[in-house]
């Protein structure tokens, strides 16, 4: 069944091919166009550099006057990611705008981990450390990164 | 009680103790307008300071908000001066009949929740005759529901409209001793403030300060803030409408403040529709903004959210202009 949601998925997902931002990519699940996966790849010179980040992207009917569910399925250590995988990100909640598109949501992401917020804290242990303590942060973060490389 | 005594002065020399219509109407007027007033000041804050969460909902839940600041104000009021805050102003005085019970409850009842409601249903109604009209799909019952209220609605509206009318010239005429529905239906009739009265209100007012709970304290200097603010703003609005005859060739600014020119980008912004990406379908412009959507993306987006998908400037269907352009047509 064809609905405005769905065919905006579509397009999203055309674009996404046709013009690849740098470092994220998605895909509709095989059988379920509401439900995305994807990976963003962490941005150099940041603790990031080098790990694979999975995620799930669930849509609903409702978009994209509604923004979609977004979370990390690889372990993260991030000020604004919380255990669960949930991201705090203004532009997922209140700042949400219908012109936001699949590949605009990705690289947003992507400007998180190398710019984290540590005063709206997700994770009051990683915004500590990322104020204070940075290089015990960048540790905590490389192991994330080498465990994203492992799981499935 | 400037302004009542100042009303009562002008008049006196013709005046029964039955005022005439038109001092009932501007009354009901003054009455009608507060509420537009709150909500259009809500609304320039809300396009001042556009991402504040609590003013989107102080906004979205405006009438309700208005609802609890009308109730404590007329509350007071009749408790003090038996009559509304309006009504005060121009110098009337509600006078009950005696064996009824709870005056101030029927009057609040019959003068605040009611024109509450019938403004909640006049909004239910315009929405609803707009889903209809897009053939916005619904559930069996609902569309069923919807179709019948959508047709009883206008009709309901025309009586209220019309008894309204009716009883405002039967008053006239001197047949009715009531000037519109809410008084008839609370049994009550208005008066002149005589100046027996008029001293039994100072008492009460003097009665009220005394008082040590707070809030009567914060209602009262709030009403009296909003006669004193309604009396010195029509003065200086009518000094600004002479001052500005005057010097008609000085250009005012705009009232709120100019947007930041939008990015554009180029690819999207020619032919596509910025909500769902496709291409335009019967293109629609937001004056708010000056983007171009395709009217059903935006008028969606509209009635859940009230603002620019955009700019966030608050914005509803009014706004919206067809564009017919040359390859469209």
């Amino acid at each position: 069944m064809s609905t405005a949601a769905r065919r905006r998925l579509m397009r999203d997902f055309k674009r996404l091919q046709e013009d690849p931002p740098a470092g994220v990519s998605g895909a509709p699940g095989e059988n379920n166009i509401m439900v995305w996966n994807a990976v963003i790849f962490g941005p150099h010179d940041t603790p990031f550099e080098d790990g694979t980040f999975k995620l799930t992207m669930e849509f609903s009917e409702e978009y994209p006057n509604k923004p979609p569910v977004v979370k990390f399925l690889s372990k993260m250590f991030h000020p604004n990611i919380y255990a669960d995988g949930g991201i705090c990100l203004d532009i997922l909640q209140n700042r949400w705008s219908p012109t936001y598109d699949v590949s605009a949501i990705l690289t947003s992401i992507q400007s998180l981990l190398s710019d984290p917020n540590p005063n709206s804290p997700a994770n009051s242990m990683a915004a500590q450390l990322f104020k204070e303590n940075r290089r015990e942060y960048e540790k905590r973060v490389k192991a994330c990164v080498e465990q994203s490389w492992c799981d499935d | 009680m400037a302004q009542a005594n100042f009303i009562n002065a002008g008049v006196t020399s013709t005046s029964s103790p039955r005022p005439s219509i038109f001092q009932l109407l501007a009354s009901g007027g003054l009455h009608r307008s507060i509420c537009p007033a709150f909500e259009h000041i809500l609304r320039l804050l809300k396009t001042r300071h556009h991402s504040s969460q609590a003013l989107d909902l102080l906004y979205k839940y405006c009438d309700e908000f208005w609802l609890l600041i009308d109730l404590s104000l007329e509350s007071y009021y009749l408790k003090t001066y038996n009559a509304l805050f309006s009504e005060h102003f121009y110098g009337l005085t509600r006078s009950f009949k005696s064996n009824q019970r709870h005056p101030i409850l029927r009057s609040l009842l019959f003068s605040v929740i009611l024109p509450y409601v019938k403004r909640k249903l006049d909004r239910v109604f315009e929405s609803l005759r707009e889903s209809v009209a897009d053939g916005v799909p619904t559930s069996k019952i609902l569309e069923f529901s919807r179709l019948y209220f959508v047709r009883v609605y206008p009709y309901i509206h025309m009586i209220y409209e019309g008894l309204h009318l009716f009883l405002a010239i039967a008053y006239t005429l001197g047949r009715s001793s009531y000037h519109q529905l809410s008084t008839q239906l609370a049994g009550l009739t208005l008066t002149q403030i005589t100046t027996e009265a008029q001293s039994q209100f100072q008492e009460r007012e003097l009665k009220s300060r005394n008082s040590a709970q707070i809030l009567p304290k914060i209602i009262r200097s709030f009403a009296q803030t909003l006669t004193f603010g309604l009396e010195t703003g029509s003065f200086i609005l009518q000094f600004f409408n002479h001052w500005q005859s005057r010097t008609e060739h000085i250009q005012m600014g705009p009232t709120s403040d100019i947007p930041d020119p939008p990015e554009i980008d180029p690819e999207i912004s020619k032919t596509t529709c910025p909500i769902c990406h496709g291409p335009r379908r019967t293109e629609t412009l937001l004056s708010i903004s000056g983007y171009v959507f395709c009217y059903v993306c935006v008028v969606k987006y509209l009635r859940q959210h009230g603002k620019c998908p955009i700019t966030n400037f608050p914005a509803n269907e009014d706004s919206l202009i067809r564009l017919y352009s040359q390859e469209s047509s």
